[in-house]
């Protein structure tokens, strides 16, 4: 296995964790923030995925917490896309093609949440 | 619950106290936040799963994003485990949908149960002999060839490079998809499976265990929080406050385990586990 070439996909990885979880830190906070200031409603139930994903830009507290509890949870699936990304540019086919499968499976429980 | 400013101190305190936790015994915060938000905040334990599942995801993947810079997450060993975690874990969050609030506690609290064992076996064991494995003994130089798993990472502490090859990846393969279920299930990391196997049989070094545990623990939770977010069992500002203190507190966890006895907080965080698995079972009925 060339060590060189992989610390690349670690640098990558590395930087599309941290930039998820920042972001969505900033955008909890911020949501936090709003709701309580405002004192807006407080989200009790989260509506189904398919209307998060409809309203998530939508620019008020309760939306951003949406929002940033989104994109914690896209976090790990963009990370396993980066590596299907790395592995493939590498030419690591085998690893590229497991990582693929995480993807699929994940697709399913994806669908699976919009299913409710 | 209605979040006020009081609920809000009180959470993210909680939360906190979880992440210091999780950080200093080397296991999850699910394993204490499900238990604390049941039993303190009296909050349904669905959606107490569904708040911790989230959580994890946090956190693993802030601690991943270090250990992955750090080159300790073996991440083709993480990748291969993860078909078996993410299955897992989507079958344990169908599962959670199926069962009863006390039903789902009873399992809590035995899991919790075998945490406190471990946790008590592990206090007993100096350092020295929880780390070594006859069977796969670590490489001190670096081979042309690991194998198609294997992986080296610098360790400062021994002032060297440390490569490995990855034995039996069966086992491996079957404790992911144990943790992976449990975690979909209750809402905790999984690791206090997966690491052991990954060490013991597997033959990577403790180090490099935890930290592709840990490296997994993000996408296996991530299958099961979009059920458990499907099905409204995940209250957002209940989560996002819990999530902030869980990261604030496992970053303190990070700096304060370096100066503490990782193994004196192992016992008494062992004894400390017996009254609340009581409470546990008292909650579920029993």
């Amino acid at each position: 296995m060339d060590t060189d070439k992989e610390r690349q996909i670690d640098h990558l990885i590395h930087y599309t964790l941290l930039a998820g979880v920042s972001t969505s830190a900033i955008l909890l906070i911020l949501g936090l923030l709003i709701i309580l200031v405002r004192d807006t409603p407080r989200p009790e139930v989260a509506p189904p995925l398919s209307e998060i994903l409809r309203q998530a830009f939508m620019a008020n507290g309760v939306d951003l917490l949406y929002l940033g509890l989104l994109l914690l949870m896209i976090t790990p699936i963009a990370r396993v896309m980066m590596l299907v990304y790395g592995y493939a540019r590498i030419g690591w086919w085998r690893f590229a093609l497991i990582s693929l499968l995480v993807v699929v499976l994940l697709g399913i429980g994806l669908a699976l949440g919009i299913e409710g | 619950m209605y979040l006020t400013i009081h609920n809000l101190f009180w959470l993210l305190l909680t939360g906190s106290i979880v992440g210091v936790l999780g950080a200093i015994l080397g296991i999850g915060g699910g394993i204490f936040l499900v238990p604390a938000l049941v039993l303190i905040f009296h909050i349904p334990v669905h959606h107490a799963i569904a708040t911790s599942i989230v959580s994890v995801i946090a956190t693993s993947s802030a601690v991943a994003s270090t250990n992955v810079e750090k080159g300790l997450a073996n991440m083709r060993l993480g990748m291969t485990l993860e078909v078996a975690t993410v299955l897992g874990a989507m079958s344990g969050a169908l599962t959670a949908g199926w069962l009863s609030e006390a039903t789902l506690l009873q399992i809590f609290a035995v899991v919790l149960l075998v945490v406190a064992v471990l946790l008590g076996w592990k206090s007993s064991k100096s350092e020295r002999e929880a780390i070594p494995n006859p069977q796969h003994p670590v490489l001190d130089d670096q081979p042309d060839d690991l194998g198609l798993l294997g992986a080296s990472f610098y360790d400062p502490a021994e002032g060297r490079q440390i490569s490995y090859r990855v034995w039996k990846v069966l086992p491996g393969f079957l404790a992911s998809l144990i943790a992976g279920n449990l975690s979909g299930l209750l809402g905790v990391g999984g690791g206090f499976i997966k690491v052991p196997v990954i060490h013991l049989i597997c033959g990577v070094p403790m180090k490099a265990a935890t930290a592709t545990s840990n490296f997994m623990i993000g996408v296996t939770a991530v299958a099961s929080a979009l059920i458990y977010f499907g099905r409204g069992e995940v209250r957002p500002a209940l989560t996002a406050t819990v999530i902030l203190g869980v990261l604030a507190g496992s970053f303190i966890g990070s700096v304060v385990s370096q100066r503490l006895s990782g193994r004196l907080v192992q016992a008494i965080f062992a004894v400390f586990l017996l009254p609340v698995i009581w409470q546990m079972f008292v909650r579920a009925g029993l």
